[in-house]
Order: structure tokens, then sequence, then C-alpha cells
């Protein structure tokens, strides 16, 4: 069995152009998921802990569904089944007038999925955070939001940063289900390389090298940010760390 | 396509098929969990262990693999397994390699969390009772970071369970592969899709419960 | 020889029979490549497609039928012969088109019994039997879309199959100053792309003309598609097979040609493509009475 190498393809037009386009993608992708799933997330952590039997509910609820269907099966029915079963005029604009259809699908579904997971981690740094200082709160005449908004979910977050960190690769390396509906985000790029080219190799091995470099560069920057965000006198890391 | 009314009766009908594709899963999710365990506890040990080239190559491999996605693992594995062995393989096999190989990286890591939460006075009494560092290692430490560990290694084998799915990349019949085939060629995507969402999230569900179930056996 | 010629009549019967075991043993050492595996193995492996109708797809029970695959099963018959084998197992693989011509490469498969066109840029890592097929690109659409030929479909959505040569035709094409604002979209297989023709995501379905009119055949709502357009490309299909292999070739070619010159070859066209309505076109009657080469 033999390979013809050919390592000067990854710097040759059209190919370097897709490399790079498929990484702008993947950024991209991940970062609208990311900005749906932290807010939605959070929301969902919060729901979980309420007082309200009703909001435990529908926060449980929402955990147990998209925690156990894969993520592939959930965007398939994202793409394939909701433009179908909602009326004409909604399905129509889903699949043609929204711009960038599969793209936006990619990202709402990527962002409902990581909701799930962000939810369980919030819902821990909440607990961490210890019903304390929400009492003081509380106490000094603020309001449950305003509790939450100014108390308890600040340090929640920091508390949370290393398992919130490793959601945030995590939602990267998700990303890649997007080819599935045809988005050319990296993998799919590094695919259509070596379907074009045959030199199956060099094109992985060049994804492989972008999804490290993304992965270390965010590392590097959750490095920085921890250090700056570092709560003095609370041993709330512990645990935490994986 | 008009929403013309829904035909649930293509799920019965294509039964057979359907469970073929569930086998499928099934037996992948089987196989990936135990060679991943297998690998995966190799290089915790590798990693703990006092040759450093050792450790470090089992510190890389496990870096890569947790930092590029399982959809690229299967296409590297898929197309270059072959060309590597210079030899055919099946797509089941290409696509169980990547597994294995790709969940090693994540059990290697919960196995190394078991073995350095196992307290360093057992291994100080094991050794003095005169085993080897093997012996200490088979008999005493791997079975406690194990059972520490179960929690997460049952979390791991239901996550593994729903990763499989991903084999629709590369068109091996799998459980979601075999429905796709059927949404695509009879136009059903909203029966077999909810379909393999419901099946997904009850087999995954039941899972969840016999771990949880399991656990307070264990604590008992 | 020489010692036959010169020793007595019983010795030249004896070399004479002798003979042919003598040049059969030398044949059976002498094969190499995909016949050395077929006889090793005592399997043939064929590539076919899920849903290129009628070229290469699978029936209500699963199995891999069509045109493409009857052919190779011919092949798969003069195979048999010629290694001498009693009994030749046949594996069927189904493989998306982006993922042809590796598995051919690599050994998966031994034949690609689809609708593989030839390219120059394949022939540089597969090489491929004479012609079986003449087709053009054309567009499948719904007729209520008035969607009639190329110059429609400007502006709109357009789909096309992953890794097939059809998809580089066009976005070749969206590409044009004349075409801008058009998009095209990737599907991985030819039935995930008439489910989105259905259910309005694209306009046009693009690909070879007697792939969308098995496409439309099968379709649940068939009498709402047509398939449209003048041909944008010509195209020739051939079945897959390992470069370098000479004999092999030789085993393919040999069974196709005996084939495409006995009247055999009418039977099987009716077989898969009246069903389709799709009378037999003077570019493929003309390939058939070329592709047959003689002994």
């Amino acid at each position: 069995m033999q390979y013809h190498w050919n390592w000067g393809i990854l710097l040759q037009q059209p190919y370097l152009g897709w490399l790079v386009e498929g990484l702008l993608v993947t950024v991209a992708l991940s970062l609208v998921a990311w900005s749906i799933a932290l807010p939605l997330g959070t929301l969902i952590g919060v729901m979980r802990g309420a007082a309200s039997p009703v909001a435990r509910g529908v926060g449980g609820t929402y955990v147990q569904v998209f925690r156990n269907i894969p993520i592939v099966v959930q965007l398939f029915l994202w793409f394939f089944v909701l433009p179908e079963v909602l009326p004409r005029t909604a399905g129509y604009f889903l699949k043609r007038e929204m711009p960038e259809p599969e793209f936006v699908t990619a990202a709402v579904c990527l962002g409902f999925y990581t909701a799930s997971r962000i939810a369980v981690i919030m819902q821990a740094g909440i607990v961490s955070v210890g019903p304390g200082k929400a009492n003081a709160a509380r106490a000094s005449g603020m309001t449950l939001s305003q509790t939450y908004r100014h108390v308890v979910l600040p340090l929640a977050f920091r508390l949370m940063l290393p398992p919130l960190v490793s959601e945030f690769l995590t939602v990267f390396k998700n990303s890649s289900i997007a080819l599935t509906i045809g988005v050319f985000e990296l993998t799919m790029q590094a695919h259509q390389i070596e379907s074009y080219t045959f030199q199956g190799f060099e094109a992985f091995a060049a994804a492989t090298v972008l999804y490290g470099a993304i992965s270390a560069g965010v590392l590097a920057a959750a490095q920085i940010l921890e250090r700056r965000v570092q709560i003095g006198g609370m041993i709330g890391t512990a645990g935490a760390r994986r | 396509m008009s929403s013309q009314g829904m035909d649930w009766g293509i799920i019965p009908q294509n039964l057979p098929w359907l469970w073929e594709g569930m086998q499928l899963t099934l037996a992948l999710t089987a196989l990936a969990n135990l060679g991943g365990m297998l690998i995966g506890t190799a290089l915790a040990v590798a990693r703990l262990g006092r040759f450093r080239p050792l450790a470090l190559a089992a510190a890389v491999y496990v870096n890569v693999f947790r930092s590029v996605p399982i959809v690229l693992a299967v296409f590297w594995f898929y197309f270059m397994v072959p060309v590597l062995l210079g030899r055919p393989i099946g797509a089941f096999w290409s696509v169980l390699i990547a597994f294995v190989f790709f969940e090693a990286a994540y059990f290697s890591e919960i196995i190394r969390a078991g073995i350095q939460g196992v307290r360093s006075g057992q291994v100080a009494a094991a050794r003095a009772t005169g085993l080897t560092g093997w012996q200490v290692l088979r008999h005493v430490v791997l079975p406690q970071a194990v059972r520490a560990m179960t929690p997460v290694l049952m979390t791991r084998a239901i996550v593994i369970f729903q990763d499989t799915s991903l084999a629709v990349v590369v068109g091996l019949t799998d459980f979601l592969t075999a429905a796709n085939v059927v949404a695509d060629r009879d136009g059903r995507p909203i029966e077999m899709y909810a379909f393999v969402a419901i099946v997904y999230f009850v087999l995954s569900s039941l899972a969840e419960l016999g771990a949880r179930w399991s656990r307070k056996g264990q604590r008992a | 020889m020489k010692s036959c010629i010169s020793h007595g009549s019983s010795l030249v019967a004896a070399c004479l029979i002798g003979l042919p075991i003598f040049v059969n043993a030398a044949q059976a050492e002498d094969l190499t490549g995909t016949l050395k595996k077929i006889k090793d193995s005592g399997a043939i492996t064929l590539g076919t497609r899920e849903s290129s109708v009628p070229f290469s797809y699978l029936d209500a029970q699963h199995n891999s039928v069509g045109y493409s695959v009857d052919l190779c099963l011919r092949v798969v018959e003069r195979v048999k012969q010629t290694l001498g084998l009693p009994v030749l197992q046949v594996h069927y693989v189904t493989v998306a088109p982006a993922a042809r011509i590796p598995l051919l490469t690599n050994g998966t498969i031994d034949l690609e019994c689809s609708t593989t066109s030839i390219t120059l840029a394949r022939m540089r890592q597969v090489a491929f039997s004479v012609p079986t097929f003449v087709v053009g690109a054309r567009i499948l659409a719904e007729t209520a879309s008035g969607v009639k030929d190329w110059d429609d479909l400007r502006g709109r959505v357009i789909g096309v199959a992953q890794g097939t040569n059809g998809e580089k035709t066009v976005k070749a094409l969206a590409g044009t100053p004349a075409f801008a604002g058009t998009r095209v979209l990737t599907f991985a297989d030819h039935g995930a792309g008439l489910l989105s023709l259905q259910t309005g995501r694209i306009d046009g379905y693009v690909t070879d003309d007697i792939v969308l009119a098995g496409l439309r055949s099968k379709a649940r709502d068939k009498d709402q598609l047509v398939v449209t357009g003048k041909p944008l490309t010509f195209e020739t299909f051939a079945i897959g097979l390992r470069r370098g292999d000479p004999d092999f070739q030789l085993v393919v070619d040999g069974a196709l040609a005996d084939l495409f010159r006995s009247p055999e070859i009418d039977v099987v066209y009716e077989k898969w493509f009246s069903p389709l309505g799709v009378p037999m076109s003077d570019a493929n009657t003309m390939m058939y009475k070329i592709g047959g080469i003689l002994p």
C-alpha cells in the first residue's frame, strides 16, 4: 500500500484558503455557540437550585433531555425535523430566508447542548458559594435577582473557571459535528482537501495542528484569566480543578 | 414536501434493519469501552512511572487526542489505518480502532486521577510485605483506583454509547445511520429522527439510573 | 522439451500431459495484485452505493443491486472462471462518494461499482475499465418551482453530492459573475439531496441525468419532480480498480467487452432503465459498440 507524500499541497491555493476558512468557521461557530450557552446554561443552573419546584423541574428536565441525546441526533432534529413541524412560513424562514441556515442551526444546537453542561457546572458553583453571602445580600435589602447578579453568580463564575474553560475547549471540538449538515468548518475542510487531492495524511495533520493551536491558545488565555480573577482567601477552587 | 400525515408505521416496518444498526452501536460501545480502558490504564501507568521517555510519550498522546474532535480522529483512522497496515481493513474495525485510541486518552486521565487518589500508605505497606512494584500495582493500587473512579467510568461509558452515533460521518451502519438511510429513502426524517432521539434518551437514562443504583449499592 | 522429443512416444505423451500442469503451476505462481488477493482470500469485495438508482443502490431488502452491480457481477463470473475457483465469495461494501477512491487504493474494495466517472485526476490514483455508461449533468427540480434550465438557478440554492465531479462543476459555475449570490450546498449522499429538495431547502439538485431519473422514480412525490436543463458537462462512468494491475484489468475489460458485444447488454439495459422510462441514448448505443472490443 503506497502513499505519495506531498506536504507542499497544504501551502497551495485553494487548499490553504480552505484551511484558513475552515479555521475561521470553527472559531466563529464556537464563539456564537458559547455566547448562547453561557447565559442559557447559567439560567438553567440557577433554576435547578431554585426554591420553586417548577423551576427545578424545568431545569432538571432540560439537562436530562440535552444530556441523554447524542449531539449529532440533536443536530438532525434541529436541522431536519424542526423546520418541518413548524408552520410553513416559520419553516421556510429557517430553511431559506435566514442567513447561513446551516451555520446558524449548528450554532444554536451546539449552544443549547453546551448550555446543559454549563448548567451542571454553574449549579455546582452556586452551591460552592454557599448560602452565607446570598443571605447577607438579601438581608441588606437586595432582591433575589440582584443577589444573583451582583453577589452569587460573579463568585460562582470565578470558582468554576477551570471546568468552564474545559467546557469552552469542548465546544471547539464539538463544533466539528456541524459538518454533518454541510458547514465547512475545519474538519470538513480537511476532509474536502483529502477528497480533492487524496493527500489525507497531510490534510488531517494540518487540521490536528490547528485544533491543537486553538487548545493551546485558549489554555494560555485561561491561565492569565485565572490569575487575574483569583479570589483571595477562598479554598473555592478545590474540587473544581480536574 | 407538504406535511402530509406522518407515517409512524415505517418504524415497525424497518425494525429489523434498525435493530441491526443498534447491534453495531452496542458492539462498538462495549468494545470501545473495553479497549479504551485497557489502553487508558496502560497510558496512566506509563505517565506515573519512572521511565521518563515513556511518561513523556504517554503525556503527548493524551494531550493530542484530548485536543482534537472525535470526528477528526474517526476520519484519520478510517482512511489511514489500512494505508499504514499495508492491507485492507473493514470500516467497523477502522472506526472501532479510532474510538479505542481516542477514548483511551480520556480513560487514562480518569485512571490516573484514581491512582493518585490511592493513599501512599497503602503502597508503602504493600511494598513492606514484599510485593514487587508490579504486584502492588495489580493487586493494590489499580483495583482501588478503579473502584474509586467507578462513577466517572460509568459516565464515560454512557458518553461513549452516545459518541458511537458519529459513525454516521463515515457511513458505517450504526443505529443512527440505519435510521438515516430510511429517512432519506422514504422521505420521513421527522418520524425516524424522533424515534432515534427517544431510543437514545431512554437507553441513556436507564444506564444512568443503573449507574446511580449500583453506586448506592457500593456505598452500603 | 528436447528430452520429450528424443525419448520414445510414451515419454512424449507423459510430457504433453505434464506440460499443461507445468504451465498452470507457473500461472498460479505468476498471480499478482488483485487476482492473487482474490485467489488467496477466496473472496472479492465490491464497493457499491446506498442510493444511486439505478446503477448501485440498496433495495428494500438492503441488498446491493443495480446496473453497475450487474456489470461487476459479470466481471466476478469471469474472475471465477479465470482463477478456476469452484466458489467465490462476494462481499459488498456501501461507500460514500468521497470515500470510494481511498477505499479502492487501500484495498478495502476490489472493484468500485457505482457511478464513478473517468477523470485524469482519478487516473493518478486508480485505473478504470472500459466506459460503462455516458451521462450528462442536469438538474432535478420541482415542477412547481419553475426551474427549467441553469439560468433559472441564478441567485438560488443548488445542491450537489460531496466529493463528486458535479460538486466541482457546479461550484465553478456558482463562482462565475452571472451566478453571483448562488449558494451551493453539499450532501453526503443523493438521498439527502432529494430530501432537501423535497423540503424546500434547495431549488435544484445537480448530478448525472440518469442518477436523477432514478432518484425521481423512487421518490414519493415523483409527479412533482422533473429532470431538466441542458447537460452542463458529459461524463463516462466506468468500473474502478487498482492501478498497476494489468492482469486484473484484462479480466475486467474482457468480461465487459464480451458483454457489450453480445445482445445480453440490451437485456441488462432494459432491466434497469426501462422502469425509469429512459430509452438508450445515441451516445450509449455508440459506446457499447465501441466498447465491444474484439477478442
